[in-house]
């Protein structure tokens, strides 16, 4: 088996693992910023315009470690592209 | 987990350091192929390796130019997307192709071959010989006025 893990620094931001899950479920981008990290650009919920930028690591073992999630900010923004 | 990969998650994290230059960095994946890979995130029976592979290769491009295809975005009333999930189970077939076959329709109702074709089949249905170039409607309606005024007279558009 190979669960996703929620990292403690995933809730650095005070986003909630139920916001991740959702973002994550129903991502409008996913693209690799490194060889073995995921970025993925998705909405908390579905009755917002917020959107978030989470980092998820592939580990070694197949598992997928959430280590970032936060607002999206200046950094990711590029990659929503005109998805938004 | 050793402190290089800590290291490199907080630089990650950290919205003021720059990201690592990878010029082979694949292209994003949006759309149902983003979803497909949310899923997949999501399930315990998938390995990681296996999402890392399908971001690298990437979806595929739904254009002829094998160019990377943009996702669009837009709301919609509820009761349209309840029909449009209805019309998906009706016909076995996914909302963004459903989508995709209206897009198409559109821009074949408005583009100019399309229109030239309607005009074309509009002046063929006029009248022969109308200087106006009315509409037939429009034409027999003339011709009842006239032989109201003239009624002994007939209209040449009758003939």
């Amino acid at each position: 088996m190979s669960p996703i893990v929620f990292a403690e620094s995933s809730f650095k931001h005070s986003i909630s693992e139920g916001d991740q899950r959702y973002a994550i479920s129903n991502p409008v981008v996913v693209r690799l910023v490194e060889p073995d990290v995921v970025l993925i650009i998705g909405h908390p919920h579905d009755q917002t315009e917020q959107w978030l930028e989470i980092l998820v690591r592939a580990l070694p073992n197949g598992d997928k470690k959430v280590f970032h999630a936060m607002q999206l900010g200046p950094k990711f923004r590029p990659f929503l592209g005109g998805n938004q | 987990m050793n402190s290089n990969s800590d290291s490199r998650e907080e630089q990650l994290s950290d919205p003021t350091v720059p990201l690592s230059d990878w010029p082979e960095r694949p292209q994003g994946v949006t759309g149902d192929a983003a979803k497909e890979l949310g899923r997949m995130l999501l399930d315990d029976a998938v390995p990681a390796s296996a999402i890392v592979g399908a971001l690298r290769r990437g979806a595929p491009s739904l254009g002829a130019s094998g160019s990377e295809s943009p996702t669009l975005r837009f709301r919609v009333p509820q009761e349209r997307v309840v029909e449009l999930d209805a019309l998906s189970v009706k016909l076995h077939r996914n909302q963004s192709d459903l989508l995709r076959e209206a897009l198409e329709l559109l821009l074949e109702t408005h583009s100019e071959p399309a229109r030239d074709s309607a005009l074309s089949a509009n002046s063929d249905a006029q009248v022969p010989g109308d200087p106006l170039r009315l509409r037939p409607e429009e034409a027999r309606l003339l011709i009842q006025l006239s032989e109201r005024i003239a009624p002994t007279t007939p209209h040449p558009l009758a003939s």
